[in-house]
């Protein structure tokens, strides 16, 4: 009886498979396209425009950073990854409860290069040390809400079937460089960029295994 | 000996001076709020509702769950006491009027009684929170429109797309259509009757709506030219699983900021009417700065008392 029980345990495992994509990183958004034909980010950023950018900071410091915004307030549309995926392998519908949490550390990402890293505490990531605030000042950064409410929708998966979850949505992104002065020395020097989301649409779909 | 009094009294100083400075002068009100939001659920076996308070302190009596002792939910006419599972700080940081806030969830269920089969409706709601030492705290939630029912399978039609296609009205972005792709399970031809939810505010027109064999984008004018002058009409529609619908929303009073709502769509096989229920699907979801919502905020004091 227990060898009955556990092969069929394991054929549930089998037979019914939930993936959930644990963080999200707008790097690895399958699209982001901006309004704006001149806008770029951060990643493609070439040796000549860290170049051109720097130039606007050539004029020194005694301490501290300084922050050139290259674009500043871009309105982007991206296609995300998918956001969960249900298969059904087994021969007959299952009832799945899905529970979804927006999460902080989606709706606000960032992404830096060079001098300037990043730190992550708690489940927020920030910029290390006091770039963060300069960062922030130089966009009018104000930290944004939204309904936190936990999601459970439950649905019906046919057999040999999955159901997945897909967003896309708009967003704002600023990115730039920074030079780090010590002294009138320029120490580190690095790009940075912010991601907010600014709202995200939900698809639903089913498709055949 | 004089000394000795004179560096007692100046240490007296020293130390009386800087507890003024270190020992935080305690608050005598704490400022919250709520936004007013529509909840419209369709309530499965043990679901659980959760509403937020913003507190502009995180450290008193109010926000500690042990100290709750009922919450109930009521408007003019109803009034329907709720077990309460977690009281609990989920963001803090939160700037609204220059201010800092905490943003607390209640996370509540109906459990002590049988609500199956019912259709609840509790407009322009108030949340009552009792506290062990008399307090009462009654903020304003919004409107509330519950099913409790469930999902089951459906034999003969079920979907294999859904999502939302929203409209720019005075700059914002409204809610203004729902995008479905249906799969008949039959050999046979199934008819729509209804889509209906059972918020109170909206209603789908099914004479005016958008097909297409490949899967629409954009705005709902891009597709239904004539989107804001639709009124709520209905016919029935012979489906076809090929291709995408595109059923507008008509908004009875004004546009609302609708996020997640579930959806009965009634239609016809075989000479017999059924029901294909989807749980309150979450149609899209807005990140937002507080001072854009102020219409849709109730803000309150609460003063300690003298005895507190």
């Amino acid at each position: 009886m227990k060898k009955f029980i556990f092969v069929l345990f394991c054929f549930s495992l089998i037979s019914f498979g939930v993936s959930l994509v644990k963080s999200e990183d707008y790097k690895n958004y399958q699209e982001i396209v901006f309004d704006s034909d001149e806008a770029f980010l951060l990643k493609d950023f070439t040796e000549e425009n860290y170049k051109d950018y720097y130039k606007d900071l050539s004029k020194k410091k005694f301490i501290g950073w300084k922050i050139n915004v290259v674009h500043a307030n871009e309105n982007v549309e991206f296609v995300s990854e998918t956001k969960l995926k249900i298969s059904n392998n087994g021969y007959s519908s299952i009832k799945h409860n899905i529970s979804l949490e927006t999460k902080e550390e989606t709706n606000y990402q960032i992404s830096a290069t060079g001098g300037i890293k990043l730190e992550v505490k708690g489940d927020v990531k920030k910029f290390k040390g006091k770039v963060d605030a300069d960062i922030k000042a130089s966009i009018s950064y104000s930290k944004l809400t939204t309904n936190k409410e936990k999601y459970e929708f439950e649905i019906i998966v046919d057999p040999k079937t999955y159901v997945k979850i897909l967003t896309k949505g708009t967003g704002e992104v600023n990115n730039g460089v920074g030079k780090y002065y010590f002294f009138w020395i320029n120490t580190k020097s690095g790009g940075w960029e912010t991601f907010t989301v600014k709202t995200e649409y939900y698809e639903i779909v089913k498709e055949r295994i | 000996m004089k000394r000795l009094i004179f560096l007692v009294i100046v240490l007296y100083i020293v130390v009386g001076m800087v507890l003024i400075f270190v020992i935080d002068e305690k608050k005598n009100t704490i400022k919250y709020f709520t936004v007013d939001l529509n909840y419209s659920r369709l309530m499965t076996d043990s679901e659980k509702l959760t509403f937020s308070i913003f507190f502009n302190d995180n450290n008193n009596f109010l926000v500690d769950k042990n100290n709750i002792t009922s919450i109930a939910l009521r408007n003019y006419d109803t009034e329907i006491s709720l077990d309460l599972i977690s009281f609990t700080e989920v963001d803090s940081n939160l700037q609204y009027q220059d201010e800092m806030y905490f943003q607390y969830l209640i996370e509540v269920e109906f459990e002590t009684i049988n609500m199956q089969g019912l259709e609840l409706v509790i407009e322009d709601a108030f949340l009552d929170i009792s506290y062990i030492n008399s307090v009462d705290l009654s903020v304003s939630v919004g409107d509330l429109y519950l099913t409790f029912s469930s999902i089951e399978v459906d034999n003969y039609l079920d979907y294999v797309s859904l999502s939302g296609i929203t409209e720019l009205v005075g700059g914002n972005e409204y809610l203004a259509g729902v995008m479905i792709k249906f799969n008949n399970l039959t050999n046979g031809e199934i008819i729509v009757n209804d889509i209906y939810t059972n918020n109170r505010k909206i209603g789908f027109n099914l004479k005016d709506y958008y097909y297409s064999d490949t899967k629409p984008s954009g705005k709902i004018s891009e597709l239904i030219n004539n989107y804001s002058s639709l009124k709520l009409e209905k016919t029935t529609v012979i489906i076809n699983d090929e291709g995408y619908y595109v059923f507008p929303i008509i908004y009875l009073y004004s546009f609302e900021k609708l996020f997640r709502f579930p959806l009965f769509i009634e239609y016809s096989y075989n000479g017999k009417t059924y029901r294909l229920n989807i749980d309150d699907y979450l149609f899209l979801n807005e990140t937002v700065n507080f001072n854009e919502y102020v219409g849709n905020i109730n803000s309150y004091i609460y003063q300690y008392q003298e005895s507190n």
